[in-house]
């Protein structure tokens, strides 16, 4: 692609863009369990996540490039990482750290998010219980390699862009169906200031989570029904 | 095997401690089980007699249970056991060193039990988780309400017959369709 003229070297507007990019991730850290302590082994001296030009955390989501979501996402919690990634600037990534943000981990019951996947869209999981940080550096390898080659459907993948452009438009028009609907207080505690809606009952709405461990997408279901009808 | 279960069977002392003795002296009515493991006693009572059993715990000089260490819930749902609940109350003295467990059965249909928030203070949160994960009601606590759980939550998860794998989303979930691979495993 690029091409040697004796000096000067002439590139594409994008790569130049990209390569910019993927060594000033600034990163915001949305750290709720264990893994958080491999996190920060990777953030420091030891480790030292800076050679990759990840180098500050930024505690404000408006000024962070990359949302690393490390540890276990409760049902409690979603709402508030949903808002976390809304208010992040476009261009951002997501990573998945660890095995509980990737899909759940070991926790299948009443309370944990089996996965972020199924609530914002994810750039790149790490996996691990908690990952070590040589894993973790690998995994912004990773990513920064992502950003780079982050072309028009490359290699067949949907590029990330597309994804969190998709991500705008699944909330614009969830956004204008609530503002049809009526929104009320909470009528089972007055002293809470969150907004519920209306119909919202989740004696008919709640998943049922299949009792074998792991998450399968519907095309593996399909497969899956396919071997057992023969 | 065998010999295991009866050593622990035999760590368990069916004699009245001094603890126990004292409760039955003074309320002869309430007490309807004991028991000692290792001298940790354990008193059963009745459900009406909480109150006092716990004020007289409190303030006599022979008992000064200063404080209220933990309060939890039992479902023994599972163990064909009636009444259903069972709530267990652990109290240590500083001034006596020596601790002290209170057990109450409840009823499914009449989960019900006094609050003995205005003897210990501390006892505030407890009463709220566990009426958040059991269902049980304090009667006479201030605020008896949601304490781990969200409050569009239905049921209480700890109940043995809540389904093991029922979720309650705030937010709609979308399903996954593909996991991204990058770089060079693509």
């Amino acid at each position: 692609m690029d091409t040697d003229y004796g000096g000067f070297k002439t590139t594409t507007f994008d790569s130049v863009v990209n390569w910019s990019r993927k060594f000033s991730l600034f990163q915001y850290p949305f750290v709720t369990a264990c893994c958080g302590m491999e996190y920060m082994a990777a953030a420091c001296s030891h480790y030292d996540i800076s050679r990759f030009g990840a180098e500050i955390p930024r505690f404000s989501p408006r000024q962070a490039d990359v949302l690393w979501v490390v540890g276990t996402i409760t049902h409690k919690m979603s709402p508030i990482l949903k808002t976390i990634y809304d208010q992040m600037a476009d261009p951002k990534w997501v990573i998945a750290f660890g095995a509980c943000a990737s899909s759940g981990g070991f926790y299948q019951n009443y309370s944990v998010l089996q996965g972020i996947d199924r609530l914002i869209p994810v750039d790149l999981y790490i996996a691990g219980c908690p990952p070590r940080p040589e894993a973790v550096l690998d995994g912004l390898m990773e990513l920064q390699n992502s950003i780079q080659n982050d072309g028009p459907k490359a290699n067949g993948i949907t590029p990330t862009a597309i994804r969190h452009e998709n991500q705008k438009v699944d909330q614009l028009n969830q956004y204008f169906e609530i503002s049809k609907k009526e929104v009320f207080e909470n009528q089972q505690n007055p002293k809470s200031n969150r907004v519920s809606k209306p119909g919202f009952t989740y004696s008919e709405d709640f998943i049922n989570v299949s009792p074998h461990i792991g998450y399968d997408s519907p095309k593996m279901q399909k497969d899956k029904a396919a071997l057992k009808e023969d | 095997m065998d010999e295991e279960i009866s050593t622990k069977e035999s760590e368990v002392s069916r004699e009245a401690g001094e603890l126990t003795v004292l409760l039955q002296q003074e309320f002869p009515d309430a007490v309807t089980g004991f028991h000692a493991h290792r001298g940790d006693e354990t008193v059963v009572i009745e459900r009406d007699a909480l109150e006092p059993v716990c004020r007289f715990l409190r303030d006599d000089s022979r008992c000064s249970f200063e404080i209220m260490m933990d309060l939890t819930a039992v479902d023994l749902l599972e163990m064909n056991e009636t009444p259903r609940f069972e709530m267990v109350y652990h109290f240590k003295s500083l001034t006596h060193a020596h601790r002290l467990r209170i057990k109450v059965r409840l009823a499914e249909d009449d989960c019900n039990i006094t609050s003995i928030h205005h003897l210990w203070k501390a006892v505030d949160w407890y009463e709220r988780e566990c009426f958040d994960m059991f269902g049980i009601h304090f009667e006479g606590h201030p605020d008896l309400r949601r304490i781990l759980m969200y409050d569009e939550f239905e049921g209480h998860p700890l109940r043995k017959d809540y389904p093991i794998d029922k979720q309650q989303p705030l937010l709609e979930l979308k399903e996954v369709e593909e996991r991204h691979i990058y770089g060079r495993h693509a």
